[in-house]
């Protein structure tokens, strides 16, 4: 019954950042039972591919990873991209960048912030901003999973707190690393999410998100 | 030496799986790959509470044992996966049922896609020339030695580029 959502990778990667397809990870998606896929590359790797759907893989929409070095970049990469695509996620970084990305109004993401605290909480839950679980982390092993963990419980026990919206990826790099949804429900299980709560971080809070995309182009149209 | 009477036995799941894998991987080399994960995940003490063991693996699917209460555990240790022996695997559980016969009936017989066509055809797809070296109905893998191929698979660490038959461009 709960599984029955409509679930939603929010962050994948593809071609030609990676070396499958936008179409193979919508393939390789649609299989593992989603009905959605957000590709967001990094700047460097942006091609003129579409969003859309191929007929028979879960339907793809285009996104931007940023990962900038300082706020001032993050503020010149947002005017750059934001227009350009409907998901815009920024990976967390200093508590400067951090916040820098939690007051702009175009963020939609921000994803496993190692510096995130209680004022961040609170300034993400007041704009709207998601706060992203990338479980990528989670499929390393020894120091670097313990780190992972370590990060995502700490954020998860403020996104609670705070009432922050709260949502699961994958960050695949290929088809390899994509997860089923309950897959990745029994991975945020292992930073203390709830059963509940990964299907609302896989299917309702990324739908919004891709929603509030759509709206935002068509009042532009509109007015 | 005489078995436990069933109300004794411990209660066990069996999970239903199938393995997306770069090349043919062997029952024992996942059956290692397993404990490794179960051991680097839960310790020695939680994966023996898990009572993971691998009952049949062949062409892609198998059938997964663990304790009744332990199924997110398992499916978590499962998901940590990603190469086995070198090979680049994703793990999905197709289902979880409480016999042997129920899991294989429920998710294994009816589900099983002919995995043949592999031939060697030159292709093009996505400004990348190379070998298709395996198709699984719209999936196909392709071995190329592009630069910018090998910098994509350096960065995904796969050994090939992974395409479908729509984005194939030219066809020799």
């Amino acid at each position: 019954m709960m599984f029955a959502s409509r679930f939603i990778d929010i962050h994948v990667h593809a071609m030609p950042q990676c070396a499958d397809s936008q179409n193979r990870m919508s393939l390789a998606a649609a299989r593992m039972g989603y009905t959605g896929i957000c590709v967001a590359n990094l700047p460097e790797f942006i091609t003129g591919a579409a969003s859309g759907t191929s007929g028979i893989g879960a339907e793809v929409r285009l996104g931007v990873e940023l990962c900038p070095d300082k706020p001032s970049r993050l503020e010149k990469d947002i005017a750059k991209y934001g227009q350009q695509f409907d998901v815009i996620i920024v990976r967390g970084g200093s508590e400067e960048l951090n916040e820098a990305a939690l007051k702009s109004s175009r963020v939609d993401i921000l994803e496993n912030p190692l510096e995130f605290n209680h004022v961040l909480a609170k300034l993400a839950r007041d704009n709207h901003i998601a706060l992203g679980f990338n479980i990528g982390g989670l499929l390393l092993r020894g120091s670097q999973r313990i780190q992972a963990l370590s990060m995502h419980r700490k954020n998860l026990m403020l996104a609670r707190k705070y009432g922050v919206p709260v949502v699961l990826a994958s960050g695949a790099r290929s088809h390899y690393d994509l997860r089923a949804p309950r897959e990745m429900a029994a991975l945020a299980m292992l930073f203390g999410m709830t059963l509940e709560e990964s299907v609302r971080a896989l299917s309702t809070t990324p739908l919004d998100i891709l929603n509030k995309g759509r709206l935002m182009q068509g009042l532009e149209v509109v007015v | 030496m005489k078995p436990l009477p069933p109300t004794l036995r411990e209660r066990r799941r069996y999970l239903a799986i199938e393995a997306y894998s770069e090349d043919a991987i062997s029952q024992s080399d996942l059956a290692a790959e397993i404990w490794n994960a179960a051991g680097s995940l839960f310790g020695d003490k939680g994966s023996s509470e898990c009572g993971l063991r691998i009952i049949s693996f062949k062409g892609g699917h198998g059938i997964v044992r663990c304790s009744g209460d332990m199924v997110r555990e398992a499916r978590a240790v499962l998901a940590t996966i990603t190469a086995v022996k070198g090979t680049r695997v994703g793990i999905m559980v197709r289902g979880v049922a409480g016999t042997i016969r129920a899991a294989t009936e429920k998710y294994i017989l009816g589900d099983i896609e002919l995995r043949a066509e592999t031939g060697e055809k030159e292709i093009r797809c996505s400004g990348i020339t190379g070998k298709a070296v395996r198709r699984v109905v719209d999936e196909i893998d392709i071995l190329s030695d592009d630069q910018n191929a090998v910098q994509m698979m350096n960065r995904s660490s796969t050994r090939y580029i992974g395409a479908t038959v729509f984005d194939i461009t030219d066809r020799r």
